[in-house]
């Protein structure tokens, strides 16, 4: 077994109301950052989990975040794994 | 470890050879950072313990004075209430929302200590003026550290006192209060610990957040206090919430024989206070402490992680006591033994690290600092020469605006000031009130303080803000318990301050002793400066009174169309250092002139009186008057009430007569039939019939008249600015 | 009537809840602690209560839904025995799947606590069959995260079953709606009721006006009584 580094990011799903992100991004632009077209604020998830290769880790993190760390009707999400030394 | 040189342990060369004498030898680089911090200013009180001695401390209702985590009074139908104030003001300064959130746990945890469960919280909120944006970031990051911590943790915010000044802009004040009922017969005591018994931690691993917060409160703010951000300690109010079950599950048990919470110097203070007042010896092992990370001795000691608390347990209760911490996923480890002696030892891997009497953690030696009146004190105590109003409504709305009605309610709806299903009376009136346990009786609680009256004479100002409280109390129908306090000033080596520092203590302490309200805890917090300036002297008081019943409780805001408008009281009132005098007069916002002269005679005639009016049910509501005098006083009260006001003050003196403060005054909303009792009732003090309560607009002889649309529109709109 | 309480480590509406089943004296009141894998006594209606579950660091609910009590709430549920999801409640009803949609911050981002005003729009549930359709009441709200969220022609369905059971209203005039939400709710809404019609979650709270003398109310003393009455055999008040 080895341990892995999943970086999970959620984010709201497109098309469901992002109060937070919204509010950011009125700031930026109330402060003229101009260049700034779009906010999202979302969740940023890092985890270790042990598992035979990356593959398996993989589905392992899947797991976790499909039962218990996003909720699919308002999140979508996306992850990166890398073994640790 | 550092090298621990006595000075950057905060100790004066004076203290160290104190130390020196005390001990017989050079005290090892541990034991000055360990006393260091005991003796530093936020631990020891070094400054102003001779002052508060000063204070009446004990009362017929007063059954754990000062000396305890919190003080307690008898509520009747054997319950108590434990109830005590403190300062985060530095805290709260660098980090707005660990500050503040912080502060309400630590003071929950104090409540707790006694036994208590913690029932309900008060904030005072000391912030520069709304038009600044740090201003407005510090208050809404203070605001919101209230609400996090107290919403999640199950505590109501009840009420609390918001002021802005341009001295607070750089120096936010954040005053937490706590509350918690008690059976009489189970208050914690600290001084129960006995040789055999073990010390356990209970709750969050120590890590390195807030070490040496204790002496980081005693010091000036650094011009770039930023730099100081390590320092701030993180609240996680689920964990207290367990910690809150636990406790009381453990003491309702009767598994532990003392608890202590963890604020200020973590682990040092609490278990030196244990072994100090207990007179007993107390060993502590490093190693057994559970660590976030790696961390030295006196890291460990210093740190004031949050959400822990010590326990002490007879050896046999231990396992019982783990079972339960389990339960509530707690961590719960023996992290010393309580032994006979005076000595407080600590251990590392068998090795003793630091062996100190626990007196000289416990009785920091006194600091006396010289005591000057500052010169400019006549100039301020001076008000200005022929003051006039060149338009009385339009002062009046200034005012009424002033009150900040929408940053108010803004404030008040981020706290949950519900849960526990006490609340009687929440925020946004006079006294905030709450429900007794098995019983028909109500404890109110009143929350004051005047910075601006402090400012121009600290002694009138600070009885003033005293006997305010007690007014309310009695008004509200309640016989006053006990009172708390937060002294906050600025450097106490200054000697101007420390003279006003001395002045608003003896202010305090001569209606607490007069009116009979003894003082059963408090806290003082130094320091409060920056470069920029320093905080008017603000002394913060918070009063616990009683009503025996619920039915004699008098509240504000609630005349009825019709009722006659009396005052009960003087019909002038001083406009020194008044919100008119400050505000509207004043074009730089400087408070001038001293406020009335206490007068203890009046004030129990008043409260008396006060008292009867609401054991005999006559009246529909009532209402102290306070900032901005009498006119406010029926502004705000045809705002909560929604009637008009139709009233002549008699008086050819109008600015006084409308915007006066200071005394024994009050507004009384009477329906007319039981105009006759009234009147006897206040038979012998001066009362003058005012006018009535009608119609949808503010008319008070010689103004112009305002709808009450238009006063609401400014009560929600206006600012200071 | 006998009634469940679960509580969860970071519930503090839990007492709350007792206190007013207690006040309205609906019969008996079990308080069950969220590790438990039964209710002590079977009940005839199961609350989640109000509070912060497991400190709601995730998503509120999140982890309270995954808890061990909830096994047997789902059980209860799926044998049409009643459950209430009070705010905290609500959200771990969500969550756990008991009820659709998802419970999002406040639109101002703030917590709120205030009375709210809601227009009872079904009042023919075991819940609300006191009140009268269309009735007006008060309930105050606390929360942080109330801004009921489901797809929009979820959303109509919804509708359509009249599984929206209250909905925030003005108090003067009994218009309801969005306009009304005083979190951005969706269509206003503040508490809805599964297909079934024995799953009912609500953000405002009842309990916190239930009993005299305090402040905001008590209009929440008919979600009590038409619980009793439901259960016929009922001296309470």
């Amino acid at each position: 077994m080895k341990t892995y580094r999943a970086d999970i990011t959620i984010l709201p799903k497109d098309g469901v109301l992002d109060i937070q992100g919204k509010a950011v991004e009125k700031t930026l632009a109330a402060h003229g950052y101009d260049a700034v077209l779009e906010v999202r604020v979302g969740k940023f998830i890092r985890v270790a989990v042990e598992a035979a290769d990356e593959a398996d880790a993989g589905l392992k993190v899947r797991t976790v975040a499909e039962d218990l760390l996003v909720n699919d009707l308002v999140e979508s999400y996306t992850f990166a794994v890398e073994e640790r030394p | 470890m550092i090298q621990m040189d006595y000075k950057s342990a905060g100790i004066s060369d004076k203290e160290y050879e104190k130390i020196l004498e005390l001990l017989g030898r050079e005290p090892n680089d541990l034991e000055t950072s360990l006393i260091g911090v005991m003796w530093s200013e936020h631990c020891s009180y070094k400054s102003t313990r001779k002052l508060l001695e000063s204070f009446p401390k004990s009362g017929r209702h007063v059954v754990q004075g000062q000396g305890e985590n919190a003080g307690v009074v008898d509520c009747g139908s054997g319950w108590g209430l434990a109830f005590k104030a403190e300062s985060h003001n530095h805290p709260s300064a660098v980090a707005p929302y660990q500050g503040a959130a912080t502060g309400v746990g630590g003071i929950i945890r104090d409540i707790l200590a006694m036994g208590a469960r913690p029932v309900a919280s008060m904030d005072g909120l000391f912030f520069g003026l709304p038009g600044s944006g740090r201003s407005r970031a510090l208050a809404s990051g203070i605001v919101e550290g209230v609400a996090g911590y107290g919403n999640a943790v199950g505590v109501a915010t009840i009420g609390g006192k918001t002021f802005y000044d341009p001295c607070f802009e750089g120096n936010p004040l954040l005053n937490a209060f706590n509350c918690g009922f008690v059976r009489l017969d189970r208050i914690v005591s600290s001084k129960t610990a006995r040789p055999g018994h073990l010390a356990v931690l209970l709750g969050a691993k120590t890590g390195r957040d807030g070490i040496a917060g204790a002496s980081f409160a005693s010091r000036e703010l650094d011009q770039d206090s930023r730099e100081s951000r390590p320092q701030i300690q993180i609240g996680d109010p689920f964990e207290e919430k367990l910690l809150i079950e636990c406790c009381l599950e453990l003491h309702a048990r009767g598994l532990i024989a003392s608890m202590q919470d963890m604020g200020a110097a973590g682990i040092l203070s609490s278990s030196s206070e244990i072994a100090h007042k207990s007179g007993v010896g107390i060993e502590i092992f490093c190693e057994k402490i559970p660590l976030r990370e790696a961390m030295e001795p006196w890291e460990i000691f210093l740190s004031e992680s949050q959400e822990r608390m010590l326990l002490i347990v007879e050896p046999d209760k231990f396992a019982p006591v783990k079972d339960v911490a389990v339960r509530y996923a707690l961590e719960c480890v023996t992290i010393g033994n309580i032994v006979e002696g005076d000595r407080y030892r600590v251990f590392r891997n068998g090795v003793l690290i630091a062996d100190l009497p626990h007196s000289i953690l416990g009785d920091a030696p006194l600091a006396d600092w010289p005591s000057a009146e500052p010169r400019d004190m006549w100039e301020r105590g001076a008000l200005p020469q022929g003051m006039e109003s060149a338009d009385l409504a339009g002062d009046l709305l200034r005012l009424v605006g002033c009150c900040g009605g929408r940053r108010k309610s803004e404030i008040w709806e981020q706290y949950d000031c519900q849960v526990q299903l006490r609340t009687v009376k929440g925020p946004g009136g006079q006294a905030s009130a709450i429900t007794v346990p098995e019983s028909d009786s109500l404890v109110t609680l009143s929350m004051e303080a005047d910075p601006w009256k402090c400012r121009t004479d600290p002694f009138l100002g600070a009885a003033e803000t005293m006997a305010q409280s007690l007014r309310v109390q009695a008004v509200s129908g309640a016989e006053a318990l006990g009172m708390t306090n937060c002294l906050n000033f600025p450097s106490p080596e200054n000697p101007e301050n420390f003279f006003e520092l001395s002045e608003c203590v003896r202010g305090l302490a001569m209606v607490c002793e007069q009116m009979e309200c003894p003082v059963v805890s408090g806290n003082v917090s130094l320091y409060n400066e920056t470069a920029t300036g320093a905080v008017y002297p603000t002394p913060l008081v918070v009063t616990v009174g009683l009503v025996p019943h619920f039915a004699y409780f008098v509240r504000c805001g609630c005349a009825e169309a019709g009722d006659l408008v009396y005052l009960a009281g003087s019909n002038t009132g001083s406009l020194g250092a008044s919100r008119w005098q400050t505000v509207c007069h004043s074009p730089s916002m400087t408070p001038r002139g001293a406020t009335v002269a206490f007068d203890s005679r009046q004030e129990k005639a008043f409260a008396s009186r006060a008292l009867a009016t609401s054991r005999k049910a006559v009246v529909h509501g009532a209402r102290v008057i306070a900032g901005g005098g009498l006119a406010v006083a029926l502004a705000k009260e045809a705002l909560a009430s929604g009637v008009g006001m139709s009233v002549d003050t008699g008086s050819c003196d109008m600015l006084s007569a409308l915007f006066g403060e200071g005394g024994p005054r009050a507004l009384y909303f009477v329906h007319s039939e039981s105009a006759d009792k009234f009147l006897s009732l206040w038979d012998g003090y001066p009362v003058v019939l005012l006018g009535r309560a009608e119609g949808r607009s503010l008319r008070i002889g010689g103004v112009r008249e305002i709808g009450l649309d238009e006063l609401r529109a400014e009560y929600f709109a206006g600012g200071l600015l | 009537m006998r009634s469940s309480v679960v509580v969860f480590p970071g519930s503090n509406c839990d007492r709350d809840v007792e206190k007013a089943l207690l006040y309205m004296e609906t019969g008996p009141v079990d308080m069950v602690w969220h590790d438990e894998a039964a209710f002590p006594h079977r009940p005839d209606l199961v609350v989640l209560p109000g509070g912060f579950a497991y400190g709601d660091y995730l998503r509120s609910g999140a982890l309270a839904a995954k808890s061990r009590i909830m096994d047997a709430v789902r059980a209860h549920a799926e044998e049409g025995g009643l459950v209430l999801g009070i705010c905290n409640g609500f959200q771990i009803l969500t969550e756990a799947g008991l009820l659709p949609g998802a419970l999002l911050p406040n639109a101002s981002l703030r917590f709120i606590c205030r009375p709210s005003y809601l227009r009872v729009e079904n009042a023919d549930t075991p819940f609300t069959c006191s009140f009268a359709g269309r009735e007006i009441v008060q309930f105050p709200i606390a929360h942080h995260e109330g801004l009921y969220y489901l797809p929009d022609d979820e959303l109509d369905r919804l509708e359509r079953s009249g599984r929206v059971v209250f909905r925030y209203a003005d108090q003067e005039s009994g218009e309801a709606g969005e306009d009304y939400s005083p979190n951005g709710s969706l269509r206003g809404i503040a508490g809805i009721i599964n297909d079934r019609g024995n799953v009912l979650g609500l953000m405002p709270h009842p309990e916190r006006a239930t009993v005299q003398g305090l402040i905001w109310g008590m209009d929440g003393k008919g979600v009590w009584r038409s619980l009793g009455e439901h259960f016929g055999a009922w001296e309470g008040k």
